[in-house]
């Protein structure tokens, strides 16, 4: 695949902000704390890069989601496990469940469904591109067996994959005497064939 | 430099084996019962029929999470170089009413600020601090990026309290 040059990297950053931006803004309606994005980045994707980044001794939790339409691929929300209870947490009011923790799964799932609608209705209206999305699926354990399930349910292997990533923090998530900041990262995965399809979307809106 | 993210994760310690192999079945391994004991882990372990209960610090625990670490000052260094606050240069700075004090309707906390520092290398980054938080760092790539990513942080603040101008960032 050809390689993204510098102008393209930026806009396709500039597209996961924008994307993010809108995400991080239901969010924090949704969990009711301050959501506040951090780093953003484009580049082909690399499993790699991701054990060497978070080590497999770390429990993950990965709310994956597939897409369709004019832009095939997933995206991944990726959080370390207790960061995701505590976020599960928040959208059930509470810090301590009594009863079923399929509760949890539901909640993180329906997060899931809120974040990537919020993100994948703003690329879709500012790319106009036709997009939809399937039901979330939840997934733990090392962050690179989480894109191994998430490649596998995509049908595709990493070679070719195009990752935008941004992260972002949900702050004020505690009671203030230990964990407090939720730290989650969001992965657009897209197939080569919607990379294609991104790239001429953003010739277009360069035009 | 890494991003917050991974620094986060870097922070964590080995997690033990009481993880199952589903999000919920993890969930109920670190439960326990209501009489304290610990529940049956796997899948075979769990009926949703028991009450159970738990706690983010159990879970930590169980994790072999130290939320000490989360004050270790050798990492608060790796995120927030001290060495370097010599040859910082301050461009301009922003304040806000804090929100923590606002939430828990405590008077006596300090206004959160956010600064502009120039480093020198000559990279721009923000640099929050703000009650109940580390202190963070984001690296912009000039004076307007700061004032967008300032503005946006305004929007989202004014969508959560409509009612609160006082907590939006205001330049000093």
């Amino acid at each position: 695949m050809q390689e993204l040059d510098s102008l393209e990297i930026d806009a396709l950053k500039e597209i996961g902000s924008i994307g993010m931006g809108n995400a991080t803004t239901a969010l924090s309606k949704l969990v009711g704390r301050p959501v506040r994005l951090n780093l953003s980045d484009a580049r082909m994707f690399s499993l790699q890069s991701i054990a060497a980044s978070i080590p497999d001794t770390i429990t993950m939790t990965g709310v994956m989601i597939n897409t369709g339409g004019e832009l095939r691929g997933a995206a991944v929300l990726l959080f370390e496990f207790a960061n995701s209870v505590l976020l599960s947490d928040l959208m059930l009011d509470s810090n301590e469940i009594t009863g079923d923790p399929s509760m949890n799964e539901s909640a993180l799932c329906e997060l899931g469904n809120v974040f990537t609608g919020s993100y994948f209705s703003a690329l879709s209206s500012f790319l106009d591109l036709g997009i939809y999305q399937d039901p979330p699926e939840i997934t733990i354990g090392p962050a690179q067996e989480i894109f191994e399930n998430a490649f596998s349910r995509m049908g595709v292997k990493p070679a070719g994959i195009l990752t935008i990533e941004t992260m972002f923090m949900v702050h004020n998530a505690g009671d203030g005497t230990g964990l407090n900041t939720i730290y989650g990262d969001m992965f657009l995965l897209l197939e080569p064939s919607s990379t294609q399809r991104l790239r001429a979307s953003i010739q277009k809106l360069l035009a | 430099m890494k991003n917050k993210w991974i620094q986060h994760l870097e922070k964590k310690k080995s997690r033990n084996n009481t993880e199952g192999s589903s999000f919920v079945e993890m969930l109920h391994s670190l439960a326990k019962l209501d009489d304290g004991s610990e529940s049956e882990s796997g899948a075979s372990g769990y009926s949703g029929a028991k009450t159970r209960k738990y706690s983010l610090e159990d879970i930590q625990q169980e994790l072999a999470y130290d939320i000490r670490t989360e004050k270790d000052p050798a990492i608060e260094d790796e995120v927030i170089p001290d060495n370097n606050q010599s040859q910082l240069t301050e461009i301009c700075r922003w304040t806000a009413r804090s929100q923590r004090g606002y939430e828990t309707g405590i008077d006596t906390y300090e206004d959160d600020y956010v600064r502009l520092l120039q480093l020198h290398n000559g990279q721009l980054v923000l640099r929050y601090n703000v009650a109940g938080e580390d202190t963070f760092e984001m690296e912009v790539g000039s004076i307007e990026e700061a004032d967008n990513l300032i503005m946006e942080d305004n929007m989202t603040t004014s969508e959560l309290y409509p009612g609160n101008p006082e907590l939006q960032w205001s330049k000093k």
